[in-house]
């Protein structure tokens, strides 16, 4: 964890390594959307926000929006399948530790397939870019895809003081048509890059 | 990708001075640890009761230091008007409280992230003791002291039980659509194998 933390800080070119982000200006100002990008102070401050898109190998880039719980203890994650849900919480992007748990909708009576339909088809060494609400990128590298029994999430989904990760959540395995609803969530890990 | 930063507002200096709630404004040369505090709130929480909109939800997020960096992220859900005003007030639950630091309503209609600096002593506070503070959102028929929705902050937000995320089954669908064709293929194979084994003992009588 320190060395990938360390050769994140490390890390030069175009791309915003793990770890680090652009630090906010010293003199106020007030930027507004598709403007310039914001000017490069001389403190080297990574700051913390939530994620704002995610993009997954190859595809288009979905909204992630706020999600809290509801009072039966559901992750209020958007209706929109289109839209994706960050539990408020898990660890923002900036975090140096613990998990960010993004989650999506596989799909809807309605709509159907989900952004996260796509997270079925994802393995090992998959590329994930999440822009934080700063317009910060991150950039993670799937570890593992696990299928698990929707009563039995891992602790580690929660976590926000252990290992820094990404978790991608969805639902998968055997769907009861009367319900409507899928018997497990499958989840995707991902470590920065 | 939007954002927006507002630095140095002299309303909320002034604000603060007038509440003495000003400390030392030198900024730490090393960067403090940010701490992340929520909000999930709603219309039915705002003081007096009743005064709420009707259905209306709050849910923020805060990540701040001691340095007096604020980012945040909020969105309302379920309100009838713009919004025109957002705040972070003092006050625990059930209490109305003065305002300590004005939010950008444009950002908060948009969902977008955005930035504040605060006092350093006020963010210490506020990181200190969470549960002493709230957001409250306005808009023009739910001004102050009331609010369209209203939360109180926390370090500990309610963490889910449940994560559903699948209502239609056709991802299932598409699954088993796969495991049918090949069980129907094996079927076909093991036929056909058996009708060749018929066919050579034929032969071979």
């Amino acid at each position: 964890m320190v060395l990938v933390a360390a050769v994140a800080l490390t890390a030069c070119g175009s791309l915003t390594p793990a770890g680090s982000a652009p630090p906010l200006p010293d003199t106020p100002v007030v930027v507004e959307s598709g403007a310039a990008d914001p000017p490069a102070p001389a403190t080297g401050k990574v700051s913390q926000v939530p994620p704002a898109t995610v993009e997954l190998d190859g595809a288009s880039s979905a909204q992630v929006a706020l999600a809290d719980v509801t009072d039966d203890g559901f992750l209020a994650v958007p209706e929109d399948i289109s839209k994706l849900g960050w539990w408020i919480g898990s660890a923002p992007m900036g975090s140096p530790r613990g998990t960010t748990l993004i989650a999506g909708h596989v799909d809807s009576a309605a709509a159907g397939l989900g952004v996260f339909a796509k997270l079925k088809a994802m393995g090992e060494g998959d590329r994930i870019t999440v822009v934080d609400g700063l317009g910060n990128p991150w950039r993670f590298e799937v570890t593992d895809s696990v299928q698990v029994t929707k009563s039995q999430l891992p602790a580690e989904l929660f976590d926000t003081s252990g290992e820094r990760r990404l978790a991608l959540v969805t639902c998968g395995g055997p769907f009861d048509a009367e319900l409507r609803s899928y018997e497990d969530n499958l989840i995707v890990w991902a470590e920065p890059v | 990708m939007r954002f927006r930063r507002l630095l140095g507002s002299a309303a909320v200096l002034t604000a603060l001075s007038a509440a003495g709630l000003l400390g030392s404004t030198s900024i730490a040369s090393a960067q403090s640890d940010w701490v992340t505090l929520s909000v999930s709130g709603s219309g039915e929480e705002e003081v007096p009761a009743g005064s709420g909109e009707d259905g209306a939800r709050v849910t923020g997020s805060f990540q701040l230091n001691t340095d007096g960096e604020l980012n945040y992220t909020i969105t309302v859900t379920g309100n009838s008007e713009t919004i025109t005003a957002g705040h972070i007030h003092r006050g625990a639950k059930g209490e109305n409280g003065d305002v300590v630091v004005e939010l950008d309503a444009d950002a908060i209609n948009d969902g977008d992230s955005a930035t504040v600096e605060i006092a350093p002593d006020l963010a210490e506070r506020i990181i200190n003791n969470p549960g002493n503070w709230y957001l409250n959102i306005h808009s023009e028929s739910f001004e102050p002291p009331s609010g369209v929705a209203r939360g109180q902050l926390t370090g500990d937000p309610d963490t889910p039980r449940v994560i559903n995320t699948g209502t239609g089954g056709q991802a299932a669908q598409n699954g088993w659509v796969g495991i049918a064709v090949t069980a129907a293929g094996a079927l076909v194979f093991f036929a056909s194998a058996g009708a060749l084994i018929r066919s050579r003992r034929r032969a071979g009588r």
